[in-house]
């Protein structure tokens, strides 16, 4: 954007003061509201009671301790309660939320490749496949999901959960689809005549090309799925993630501490705010419509 | 090797190539969506029952779109609920998610602070959010500003209310990304135009930016649509599969209904796929009419 038009000394718009008040008080609610929460996770309870506002008055770690020691989320093996601590559900989030990303990255993007830059019937079948797919909302298939994982043996097991991460209908596609169509196809001719195969292109040329985009949607599916706690808790219940583990935690167990409460919220909140932290240019600036930027 | 030989080998590497690629992810598709969506249908028709430990199914016809309609003042507070929350994603949280992108776009003061804030609760776990935002209602709103009899998260006038508010702080980072990055491609040079030319921050919103990205608003607009019966607005989060039927939504609705015979029983999947399968009927076709709609009538960027 045009520096000079935008950011020299001018007086300011009806329109730029208004938004400029809304967005503040926006902003002070929701800095206002993470802050107070993590700073009263610091303090014992007897002391959050007393002045829920008195953020300063006490700095302790024993929520975080209790919350590691009694974060645990169960489930029945037959009859066997079995129970998993709070190590093995981030164990679990890792995976679920990992391997699905990264799954679902590749093949979106794989695909994409193939709809644009190997142009047949199939290759436009499949681009309006994904255009419909979004476009028509489906209701209530997830009973019509379950039991046809039961049925096939693929409920609560990880493959269940990877095979349907093969997929290429999401709007991902799209943006993929434009970022290699937008690719000089003589790279690839190039490699082709130097002996190169399709596959050799496609892992070594074109994919590279399109690394920062991949990462940037790696990310986005990664946070999405680190913080789904409803379908882990329906397809996968032998392997409660951290996000199901907390559910279960401030539901089932009536933990009337209340930094407690906060606390194991920051806990399973951490992994994710640090990757926004590290990745938040990328994650807010490089994902568009027509391409790679940046 | 001559050329044509050499064409017509490297076109065969990348037939195998190209199916190798998409199989997968075709056969994906035809199981997981429609193979899904064809049993989801025929699950609407079915009965689950258990006799002697045996899992019995039967036809029973409409009997399951009948029970959605038995209980009218249920389905009514949910088609309600449902249509408050799209209300507001539609009135509130779009126009004015518009309005911060494009106050961010031109760089406003304080525009970078001002993205981290919006965009920051798409990043938290609605659990977590959720959390931090019961603990400010109970313990600041209920104990120290207004006080109430029962809190405020529990009373059924005024737990709507909050759960819309949360509804519309969290709307504002799930739409920003989608307008800053369509917005980021309106030309540059073209607004520079009309700035030279004197027009009004309005008039270069209303002329060039909005029909620049109309495309995209138009697919957030199609995406609360199809939210209408989806959307579960944190009641989850807050309240476990205890919410009451005057605050529930048909997402949610159809979402606990799942857990009513217990989360391994299938007793009440058959429900859940007529209910699905009803909003399925009644809204795909709205959206897609609501869609081709505002295409036809929008804006155009010529």
């Amino acid at each position: 954007m045009n520096k000079s038009l935008f950011n020299k000394k001018r007086k300011h718009t009806a329109y730029e003061i208004v938004i400029f008040v809304v967005l503040a008080v926006y902003s002070l609610i929701i800095a206002g509201l993470f802050i107070w929460a993590f700073l009263s996770s610091f303090r014992t309870h007897n002391n959050f009671r007393a002045n829920p506002l008195g953020v300063f008055t006490e700095f302790d770690f024993g929520n975080y301790k209790y919350v590691f020691d009694s974060l645990k989320s169960s489930y029945y093996k037959g009859k066997a309660k079995v129970t998993v601590g709070l190590l093995t559900m981030f164990g679990n989030s890792v995976l679920y939320a990992g391997g699905g990303a990264l799954i679902q990255t590749f093949f979106t993007a794989a695909v994409a490749y193939c709809c644009a830059r190997y142009k047949s019937v199939i290759s436009t079948i499949l681009r309006n496949v994904v255009i419909v797919t979004i476009i028509i909302p489906v209701v209530g298939t997830m009973p019509s999901l379950l039991e046809l994982l039961k049925n096939v043996n693929l409920h609560n097991t990880w493959i269940g959960i990877f095979v349907q991460r093969v997929t290429f209908c999401n709007a991902y596609f799209l943006i993929f689809y434009a970022a290699f169509e937008a690719i000089s196809w003589e790279y690839a001719e190039s490699a082709f005549i130097d002996g190169a195969s399709h596959f050799l292109v496609f892992m070594k040329i074109m994919l590279p090309l399109v690394a920062s985009l991949s990462l940037t949607v790696f990310i986005l599916l990664f946070v999405q799925f680190w913080n789904d706690y409803q379908t882990p808790w329906l397809l996968l219940p032998d392997y409660p993630t951290a996000a199901r583990g907390l559910y279960h935690y401030l539901n089932d167990m009536q933990i009337n501490n209340v930094p407690a409460q906060i606390a194991s919220g920051v806990i399973i909140f951490i992994p994710v705010f640090t990757i926004f932290v590290v990745f938040r240019n990328r994650i807010m600036g490089n994902l568009t419509e027509g391409g790679i930027k940046g | 090797m001559n050329k044509t030989s050499f064409l017509s080998k490297m076109k065969q590497k990348g037939t195998f190539f190209y199916w190798g690629i998409v199989i997968l992810p075709i056969l994906n598709y035809l199981v997981f969506f429609i193979g899904v969506n064809i049993n989801n249908v025929l699950m609407a028709f079915k009965e689950y029952s258990v006799v002697n430990y045996e899992k019995q199914i039967t036809w029973v016809g409409f009997a399951n779109f009948a029970k959605i309609f038995q209980d009218s003042e249920v389905l009514g507070y949910l088609v309600k609920n449902s249509l408050i929350y799209f209300a507001a994603t539609l009135f509130i949280v779009i126009p004015l998610t518009l309005l911060f992108a494009y106050y961010i776009v031109k760089k406003y003061t304080a525009h970078t602070f001002f993205k981290v804030t919006i965009f920051m609760p798409s990043i938290v776990c609605s659990m977590v959010l959720v959390i931090f935002y019961r603990t400010f209602v109970n313990e600041i709103l209920d104990k120290i500003i207004i006080q109430p009899e029962i809190s405020l998260i529990r009373k059924d006038e005024t737990a709507l209310p909050i759960m819309l508010m949360l509804h519309i702080i969290g709307g504002f980072s799930a739409n920003i990304l989608l307008f800053l990055n369509s917005m980021s491609q309106t030309s540059v040079s073209v607004m520079e135009a009309a700035c030279i030319d004197g027009a009004s921050e309005f008039r270069t919103f209303r002329s060039i930016v909005l029909p620049s990205i109309w495309g995209t608003i138009v697919e957030m607009i199609v995406i609360a649509m199809a939210g209408l019966a989806t959307n579960q607005a944190n009641l989850q989060a807050m309240y476990g599969n205890e919410a009451s039927n005057t605050m529930r939504t048909v997402g949610y609705h159809i979402f606990v209904s799942i857990f009513d015979g217990g989360a391994e029983s299938e007793i009440k999947y058959a429900y859940c796929s007529a209910f699905g399968l009803l909003a399925t009927v009644v809204i795909a076709p709205v959206t897609i009419f609501a869609r081709y709609l505002m295409n036809k009538l929008g804006p155009s960027d010529r």
